[in-house]
């Protein structure tokens, strides 16, 4: 009995090794990634970056990808066909999650190391460069290595450990506890702009000496974590993997028998259906509990950051701007996952046999995604006025040039929308890179792309001159520019999407696994 | 959305068979799934397509109906070309394929009555009943057998001249199966209504079929006339076991 | 009007490597002979039949045919297909059956150097 623990962490190693870079083909993508990554640290964060910052920006990505790894591995578990087979091996339960959560984060180790070295060549090179205002210490560089690599290996426990709780809080009351973790796993975003900060006081927080400690912190609340989620998981969570049904989560939670045929689906006829039927999914979605719990804590944060960082006119448009930039990057997203999800769980073939012209199907696809995008951006946006409103309400509408800055915000609104329509269309043209395997050098860097997209044109389109005193004729004739451009190659995209849908069936996961199976058999 | 063929247009097009499967050649990542497939299905049959797994059968579905071009040779439906803009002639029942979990049966086929113009109300009460369809249960909490039925149904509630259904028992019990292949029979009983099936479950099956078409490795391994079998003291059983054992 | 006869499945027994039709044929003659088919007793429609016995619905019209062929049964337009009320045609194919079970067992007993009355008494002597 003794062998079996292993024989299981072997198991679930087994599914992160594809990952590493042990064959050449492997090997290129991480050493092509992390040279990216230390290039672009190398361009675009300069002087104005401390090196103990762009250590912190490390830690901050070691920390979001563990927890997001972890989080969506946990969610992944509950419709994984191998589930059931896992669930009957006759070890305890606690022992199955534990082989779990440990292969996990020897994986994160791997990524976290790679990020180490990265920072760490790129303070070398700094260095050596001795380029800048203050030359940086042989000591101060040790010491900023040590120290950080004992956080990113404190970090690497801790965030798997909280993303790993999740599994436990899928039904009952423990779902409130999503709230705390929601929060949990915001603060390394948030931070963000803290650790960038070139202030005196914040550098203070992020020497060597301090980091220490944090690591000591880290590793301890990762100890304590450790033992608490397990006992949690396989108290509460491991029971209720075994009841879930796969595909039916809501179904579950409402005992399978949904209220008889709901009066308030609204059906047409031809394309009024396809969108009706697109949109019940993310009605769905947003019925399910879990799914509101979330969405009220994202309001309470849009009211309370709201609340206290709008004081006037300036503060309002930043605030504006965020969650305009929600539109560039959450429907294009959503729609590129969305037809790959339907693919891989068998579900394509039945849209794809509607009696519809492909380009009829995609459209719907997109407007309803786009509807309940700004519907729920709606809800965020009012309780973002309330917190607003609650406090430097008046002295926004007192700062607030209603010729001037109505026009900037029409500019924003016809920007961020536009951009955001032209990178959905772009996004449908993914499917021809099935077709052609070099078109998928193309798209990589477009899907990856699309985060960066919101920064690039506060630069070229957007300015702080612009935010500050409004925008000119200049601003428009650029924009029609961009119209100009962007809408053909949308149109093309889309066309070229529509062309090609039909191929997404033989690109399933499965289709994957079967094609890596049998060329290693080769 | 206006490019649907009406399938009273069909009926008029004299006797071009269903399906007329040309030289069909078809290659994915460079392996060979399909190669000089070559068949016929005559309008108002019933006919099976039978071959192991593996065998090239669902591909060579979705070629058929017009969900994937093929990369050579030409599939006509009713003697004009098969496409994407010739799904509302024919109903497809896609392998193990699933409907969406988050509706109910109601739900969803409330949608399909608007996603379908050939949808026909009373077909769809009437074979609610015999299928056994529950309009409460949400899609998601059913088990193979019920969403089997309710795909079935979906399907046979449209009046397309052409149903095509890849694998509609698998995992499905048998009292389902039961109830899947009499509602199939009952449907074409008219003769207006034309069957391509791909199953396994040939014991099942062999009763209903007209013709079968047997298909192994990516090629037609053989087409015949299942009365013509039985004359020569054959059953479809032995047929395939010939072929494939 | 007599009760619609409902077939199950298993009122049938098919064998799936003979035509189906020809079974079916014998097996109707059968039960109209021995009466569990009632004259003038209302069958079901094809596709009834045909989804009840799950099997080809062309399957059953050829049965049908046959069967009307053989004056058995009868096709009131508009009304469905009934089992004749002639007890002619109904004697003359039990006559056919009992001939062809007699050719039969005639066959049999030559294959054993016997005659008819032979083998019937030679089964009916007592050990």
């Amino acid at each position: 009995m003794k062998k079996q623990p292993d024989a299981l962490y072997e198991l679930e190693w087994r599914s992160y090794r594809a990952y590493l870079p042990l064959d050449a083909k492997s090997g290129m993508y991480w050493a092509a990634t992390f040279l990216a990554i230390l290039a672009a640290a190398l361009i675009f964060l300069r002087e104005s970056v401390s090196i103990e910052s762009v250590f912190a920006f490390g830690a901050i990505l070691v920390a979001l990808l563990s927890g997001f790894t972890s989080l969506f591995q946990s969610l992944a578990i509950w419709e994984n066909g191998f589930r059931e087979w896992w669930l009957t091996f006759p070890v305890p339960r606690r022992d199955l999650i534990r082989a779990k959560v440990r292969a996990a984060i020897r994986m994160q180790y791997y990524t976290a190391g790679s990020i180490w070295i990265v920072c760490c060549l790129y303070g070398l090179i700094r260095a050596a460069g001795g380029e800048g205002a203050e030359p940086i210490a042989a000591d101060r560089l040790l010491g900023d290595w040590i120290a950080y690599g004992c956080l990113f290996a404190a970090i690497v426990p801790l965030c798997t450990m909280i993303g790993y709780a999740l599994l436990g809080m899928y039904y009952g009351w423990r779902r409130w506890f999503l709230i705390p973790q929601f929060f949990v796993s915001l603060l390394p975003i948030m931070s963000f702009s803290l650790v960038s900060s070139a202030s005196e006081d914040i550098q203070r927080w992020l020497r060597a000496e301090t980091v220490f400690l944090y690591a000591g912190i880290a590793l301890a609340l990762a100890a304590l974590l450790y033992r608490a989620v397990m006992a949690f998981v396989a108290r509460y969570g491991m029971a209720e993997l075994a009841k879930h049904r796969p595909g039916g989560h809501a179904a579950g939670s409402r005992g399978g028998r949904g209220t008889a045929v709901r009066s308030r689906l609204r059906v047409g006829h031809g394309f009024a259906a396809l969108y009706a039927l697109e949109r019940a999914r993310f009605r769905h979605f947003s019925s399910l509990r879990v799914v509101r719990i979330l969405y009220v804590c994202a309001a309470a944060l849009a009211g309370a950051g709201a609340y206290f960082a709008v004081r006037e006119r300036e503060s309002g448009l930043g605030m504006i701007q965020i969650l305009l930039i929600f539109l560039v990057v959450v429907p294009p997203s959503i729609l590129s996952t969305l037809t790959q999800h339907d693919a891989n769980k068998r579900r394509i073939d039945w849209w794809l046999g509607l009696p519809y012209s492909r380009l009829s199907l995609l459209l719907a696809r997109m407007a309803a995604t786009w509807a309940s995008i700004v519907i729920w951006m709606g809800g965020l946006v009012a309780a973002a006025a309330v917190g607003a409103a609650l406090r430097g309400g008046g002295n926004f509408v007192a700062t607030f040039d209603f010729g001037r800055d109505g026009m900037l915000l029409l500019y924003m609104a016809a920007l961020y929308v536009g951009l955001g329509i032209t990178v959905s269309c772009l996004l449908f043209g993914q499917s021809y890179s099935f077709r052609h395997k070099l078109v998928t050098w193309i798209y990589f860097p477009i899907v990856t792309g699309i985060y960066f997209v919101p920064m690039m044109i506060g630069k070229w389109m957007l300015d702080e001159e612009a935010m500050r005193s409004g925008v000119g004729m200049t601003h428009w004739l650029w924009l029609a520019v961009a119209t100009a451009i962007a809408a053909p190659l949308a149109a093309i995209c889309l066309r070229l999407g529509a062309r090609w849908v039909h191929l997404y069936p033989f690109n399933t996961q499965e289709a994957g696994r079967r094609n890596r199976a049998s060329r290693r058999a080769a | 959305m206006s490019n649907i063929a009406k399938p009273t247009q069909e009926g008029s097009a004299a006797k071009a068979p269903a399906i007329r499967c040309r030289d069909v050649g078809m290659t994915l990542k460079k392996k060979s799934i399909l190669a000089n497939v070559t068949f016929e299905v005559e309008a108002g049959s019933l006919t099976g397509l039978l071959g192991p797994n593996g065998a090239g059968k669902s591909t060579l579905m979705r070629i058929l109906t017009g969900l994937v071009p093929p990369e050579s040779g030409t599939v006509e439906l009713f003697g004009a070309p098969a496409g994407p803009e010739r799904l509302g002639v024919l109903s497809f029942l896609p392998d193990r394929g699933q409907l969406p979990p988050y509706l109910t049966a109601g739900e969803w086929l409330q949608l399909a009555a608007g996603l379908y113009p050939d949808w026909s109300r009373a077909a769809e009460r009437d074979l609610s009943g015999k299928l056994g369809v529950d309009p409460a249960q949400r899609i998601g909490a059913m088990s193979r057998g019920e969403e089997a039925r309710l795909q079935l149904l979906t399907c046979l509630s449209r009046q397309a001249p052409l149903t095509v259904l890849d694998e509609p028992f698998t995992g499905v019990d048998l009292v389902s199966r039961e109830r899947i292949a009499s509602a199939v029979v009952g449907e074409m009983a008219d003769g207006e209504r034309t069957f391509l099936i791909a199953t396994h479950d040939i014991r099942e099956m062999e009763q209903l079929f007209d013709r079968i078409v047997l298909v192994g490795d990516g090629t037609i391994r053989g087409s015949h006339l299942v009365e013509d079998l039985r004359r020569s003291g054959r059953s479809v059983e032995s047929c395939y076991r010939e072929v494939f054992a | 009007m007599p009760p619609i006869q409902v077939w199950t499945i298993d009122d049938f027994r098919l064998d799936p490597s003979r035509p189906l039709y020809e079974q079916l044929v014998e097996q109707m003659r059968a039960k109209i002979a021995r009466g569990e088919l009632e004259p003038g007793a209302r069958l079901p429609s094809v596709r009834e039949a045909a989804a009840a016995l799950r099997v080809n619905p062309t399957t059953i019209m050829k049965t049908y045919q046959e069967l009307e062929r053989l004056g058995l049964i009868v096709t009131h337009r508009g009304q469905g297909t009934f089992v004749t009320d002639a007890a002619a045609a109904i004697r003359d194919s039990r006559r056919q059956l009992a001939r062809a079970a007699v050719a039969q067992l005639e066959e049999t007993a030559r294959s054993i150097g016997l005659t008819l009355a032979e083998i019937i008494a030679l089964a009916q002597e007592e050990e």
